[in-house]
């Protein structure tokens, strides 16, 4: 019986994973090495590659703010509309990140509702770089509050009470107590928060209006070289991000390892 | 400095009526050890997180020394506070760990070094400055969480369950530790405790709480030999009860006959409540055939020695249950064993009037 279950298992996980970071890889490699990093080194992907990570580098660190503090305001404190923002928080893994990507259209598109608003102060946020920011961090920002809050409420409020108790201020009391207990939590989530960052698609797409050379990501580079039959620049686009991705379950990883009570 | 309450009142849920903390008032004296007594949700732990400022009071004042704490903010009000889980800040080596307060009044490093030597030879822990709280058993953390509350020499030290997490023999040793421990820095101490044992040994005065309000304030030995109320006297040494009424001017328990309470009227109910240490049984005079059968005495159901001591287990003529506690030599020159009828004298057996309006 174990042994069935373990062949299942191994199977499924060759069959849905394994396999098809091979076929990425060998695909991307299958012209050579030279013809992988001409693709790599085209102007359009050297962009994407530019545009992804200014992106990430913009809507993580909002995220981290926001999960940090939208978890501390929940663990320690009871407030009219707690239960709400807790829902609230979810509400982006429920939503269709395509539907996320319209809700901004909808809002900041020139019929939207803040279209003429934003339009009248000479600024572009839908098919443009603010649009595709937005929409992210929509996407991702229940991620560090998921990470940071049940660590937090898990490990109480005595040790932050003990050192009210001995005089320390607010910011005291977050960094010196607060922070070096939900550090590898904080870790993770930002982590986490990034690859999907950087993977995003379906919100993405929506806002992007798939300017070349100007509003496309990774991985909508990918799919622009998808379509026009250019295997290899598909590919080996999506071997840097599949990197990533390993690279991003590597430290999770070694994290967890770290975090105390960790066997 | 003395720590005073007045009227303290808190409730914790808006829609429930009874408070968590209902007009408690009384004093701790300077320089004292008292103890806030009481079964577990009596709000003994409530009061003292009002007075470290941890909660607010719906209503009433914390006073400290002569100066009204009531709206300072915790981290300002300069108490010590000692947490039941110890809450020591695991992140950091013990020295580190008493070292906090010291470093958040910004004293020279110097300072701060030389008063944590100072702090952790108290405690005796100078040769485990540098472990981690994961890395001490639970007494040595109970010790570090000690010296982190007196770094700051604050001028109340309040202490929640202390001892409570420790096994058996510890806090026995922890009870004289902290004698010692208060004769040598003597601050203003509030202890909250659920073991009677721990409250009349080591404090100086008690406030017996229950249900958020409070019962009792006195001496230890005021607290054992007076209880003013029917749940501290029930509450004070096991004691069994037992019913009777006021006839002729004295509470009649069953064949006993002891001294009313003052005031007490003809006829009215009566409960008296029987320590296990204060009852004496004595064998009966050798019976004459013509006694008849002796209604009047005890029926001896259970003989349970536990080490030195014998628990007795009585059925008094009335039905009623009575515990007492002799030790093994007592019984041994009585001669007694199960079945054997006894003569009981209560001794100090505390009567109230029983209330019906409760």
């Amino acid at each position: 019986m174990r042994w069935l279950l373990v062949g299942v298992a191994f199977t499924f996980v060759a069959l849905l994973v394994v396999a098809p970071l091979a076929a990425v890889f060998a695909q991307a490699f299958g012209h050579g090495l030279a013809a992988y990093w001409r693709a790599v080194q085209s102007a359009d992907t050297l962009g994407a590659i530019e545009l992804t990570l200014l992106i990430a580098v913009i809507a993580v660190p909002l995220n981290l703010a926001f999960g940090l503090a939208a978890s501390w305001l929940i663990a320690k404190y009871d407030f009219p509309g707690r239960s709400v923002l807790l829902s609230l928080i979810d509400l982006p893994f429920s939503v269709s990140p395509v539907i996320a990507g319209l809700l901004f259209v909808l809002l900041f598109g020139s019929q939207g509702l803040l279209g003429g608003f934003v339009a009248r102060h000479g600024l572009h946020v839908i098919f443009a770089l603010p649009g595709m920011v937005l929409a992210t961090t929509f996407v991702t920002f229940p991620l560090v509050a998921r990470e940071v809050l049940p660590l937090m409420q898990s490990l109480g409020s005595e040790e932050e009470e003990a050192a009210l108790t001995l005089g320390a201020s607010g910011p005291r009391l977050f960094f010196r107590v607060t922070l070096p207990k939900i550090r590898w939590g904080l870790v993770n989530g930002v982590i986490l928060c990034n690859a999907r960052a950087m993977g995003e698609f379906g919100a993405v797409t929506v806002v992007s209006g798939l300017i070349r050379g100007k509003t496309i990501t990774m991985p909508l580079q990918i799919e622009i070289l998808y379509n026009d039959y250019d295997f290899v620049g598909a590919f080996a686009v999506a071997t840097l991000l599949t990197l990533l991705a390993l690279v991003t379950l590597a430290v999770k990883r070694i994290v967890e390892g770290r975090q105390p009570g960790a066997s | 400095m003395s720590v005073r309450v007045e009227q303290l009142t808190k409730h914790f849920d808006r829609n429930s009526r009874k408070p968590a903390v209902d007009d408690v008032s009384f004093t701790a004296p300077p320089g004292c050890i008292t103890a806030l007594l009481g079964p577990s949700g009596s709000g003994k732990t409530t009061v003292l997180r009002l007075i470290a400022g941890l909660e607010r009071p719906d209503r009433g004042r914390v006073v400290i020394g002569d100066r009204d704490f009531t709206d300072v903010p915790v981290r300002k009000r300069g108490v010590g506070f000692v947490f039941q889980g110890y809450a020591l800040f695991q992140h950091m080596t013990v020295r580190k760990n008493v070292a906090f307060g010291l470093e958040v009044k910004r004293l020279a490093r110097g300072a701060v070094a030389e008063k944590v030597r100072d702090l952790l030879a108290l405690v005796q822990l100078e040769e485990l400055a540098d472990r981690y709280p994961h890395q001490l058993s639970g007494g040595q953390r109970q010790r570090v969480a000690f010296a982190r509350a007196l770094a700051t020499d604050p001028a109340v030290l309040l202490l929640d369950e202390p001892f409570g997490a420790l096994d058996a023999r510890v806090r026995v040793e922890l009870r004289g530790w902290l004698r010692q421990l208060h004769q040598r820095t003597p601050v203003t101490t509030l202890l909250v405790t659920h073991d009677q044992e721990e409250a009349l040994e080591v404090s100086e005065r008690v406030v017996v709480m229950h249900e958020g309000r409070v019962e009792q304030v006195g001496t230890p030995h005021e607290i054992y030999d007076e209880p003013a109320t029917p749940f501290v006297a029930s509450f004070i040494g096991q004691p069994s009860l037992l019913r009777g009424r006021i006839e002729a001017g004295r509470a009649s328990i069953g064949a006993h006959s002891l001294a009313a309470p003052s005031g007490a009227i003809e006829g009215s109910a009566v409960q008296a409540y029987v320590r296990p240490a204060d009852v004496r049984i004595a064998k009966p005079p050798a019976a004459s055939p013509e006694d008849g059968p002796q209604v009047s005495l005890s029926i001896v159901e259970g003989l349970n020695r536990v080490g030195g001591n014998v628990k007795v287990e009585l059925r008094l003529p009335s039905g009623e249950r009575l515990g007492l506690q002799m030790t093994r030599a007592e019984i041994d020159a009585l001669g007694i064993g199960i079945g054997d009828r006894v003569l009981v004298d209560l001794g100090e057996a505390k009567v109230f009037v029983e209330d019906y309006s409760i």
